[in-house]
């Protein structure tokens, strides 16, 4: 019997501006997670996702490849927890992040994500990896050392399996 | 109590009517090593118009690192489909493509000879799966992070057959079997 998902956990809508965003709380209901940013920074100095507190960069990796528009760019890192390159101090950004197995106990995590900036910095799409089994029950999404637009949209949405 | 948003998950798409526009059908975790994973009778499922794959996957034995996991419908093992991909591996980024192939690449997986907890993950969108005037298209965004062998892609696909989709099989060609907790569920798009 199909079961009906997608669903919203949770929204926010910044009313200013702010430095970072957390969704607290998930519980395990779901199988994957889908986060939608859209909106802007500040300044471009890059932008965090932190799960379950855990800020030891060496617990995240990632691999990336961009395109830019007059070139491609790929990019990997042991220990960061960037989610993209191309965020642009200014509001035309979307981003997509997925979750997968994020309560799953015997994996580390893995997130496909895919950012956009329509003007200038175009596309990239970034696979990382949090080496740790733990279930996710927070995420919290920083601009480094600025902060997010007043406006910027962050929805969470849930997918069950 | 989240808000069902199935129909702004497709917006734009025109409501088949009852539940939401995006349901999850059929869900496989594997409790032990096998050789592939199938979805059958998708017959069943002409309420929908696109389906999607979402997939946590790790190779059971052999390669060393990771390695490509592949697509093949209704249980066509001609040379009938064809493939392009995008890759990014942290050195540079990759095109290329093929064609007369016997199925179609989606992307990378883990390979046994990484640390156990490590899995590679994709999603797999086939459109338009039960039209029989349009061969069949399929997209895939994927990517692993294993430390030694690395990759981000973004895939198409090609099944040169204007048959619906009635069977899914997905493997590693290049492996023996996908390992014990690789997860692949199936959704239906209206």
């Amino acid at each position: 019997m199909p079961t009906s998902t997608y669903d919203l956990i949770a929204s926010n809508v910044l009313g200013s501006s702010a430095a970072s965003v957390t969704f607290s709380s998930i519980s395990g209901s779901y199988r994957d997670l889908v986060i939608v940013i859209t909106g802007g920074v500040t300044s471009r100095t890059g932008q965090y996702m932190t799960l379950n507190s855990d800020t030891t960069d060496a617990n995240y990796s990632w691999v990336r490849a961009t395109g830019t528009g007059a070139a491609t760019q790929s990019g990997s890192s042991t220990a960061d927890r960037s989610i993209s390159e191309i965020i642009e101090n200014a509001a035309n950004n979307l981003v997509i992040i997925q979750i997968m197995d994020y309560s799953a106990t015997n994996k580390h995590k893995s997130s496909l994500i895919r950012s956009n900036n329509a003007s200038p910095n175009g596309v990239e799409m970034r696979a990382l990896r949090w080496a740790s089994t733990n279930a996710i029950t927070s995420i919290n999404l920083e601009a480094v050392g600025t902060t997010w637009l007043s406006g910027t949209s962050f929805h969470l949405y849930g997918i069950v399996s | 109590m989240p808000i069902p948003l199935g129909v702004l998950a497709v917006a734009g798409a025109g409501a088949a009517g009852g539940g939401g526009s995006f349901d999850l059908l059929e869900t496989t975790v594997l409790g032990t090593a096998a050789t592939s994973v199938s979805f059958t009778g998708l017959g069943s499922y002409s309420a929908y118009k696109h389906l999607q794959i979402r997939a946590v996957i790790r190779g059971n034995s052999g390669g060393n690192s990771s390695a490509g996991f592949h697509i093949r419908l209704n249980s066509d093992t001609g040379n009938n489909y064809a493939w392009h991909r995008l890759l990014g591996n942290g050195s540079g980024v990759f095109s290329d493509g093929f064609a007369s192939q016997s199925d179609s690449q989606m992307f990378y997986g883990a390979a046994s000879g990484v640390t156990a907890n490590i899995f590679g993950a994709g999603i797999i969108d086939i459109l338009d799966f039960n039209n029989t005037s349009k061969n069949t298209t399929i997209r895939a965004l994927g990517g692993v992070y294993t430390g030694s062998d690395n990759n981000v892609t973004l895939n198409s696909g090609l099944w040169n057959n204007t048959a619906a989709v009635t069977t899914i099989n997905l493997r590693f060609p290049d492996l023996t079997g996908i390992a014990a907790n690789s997860r692949f569920s199936l959704y239906g798009i209206k």
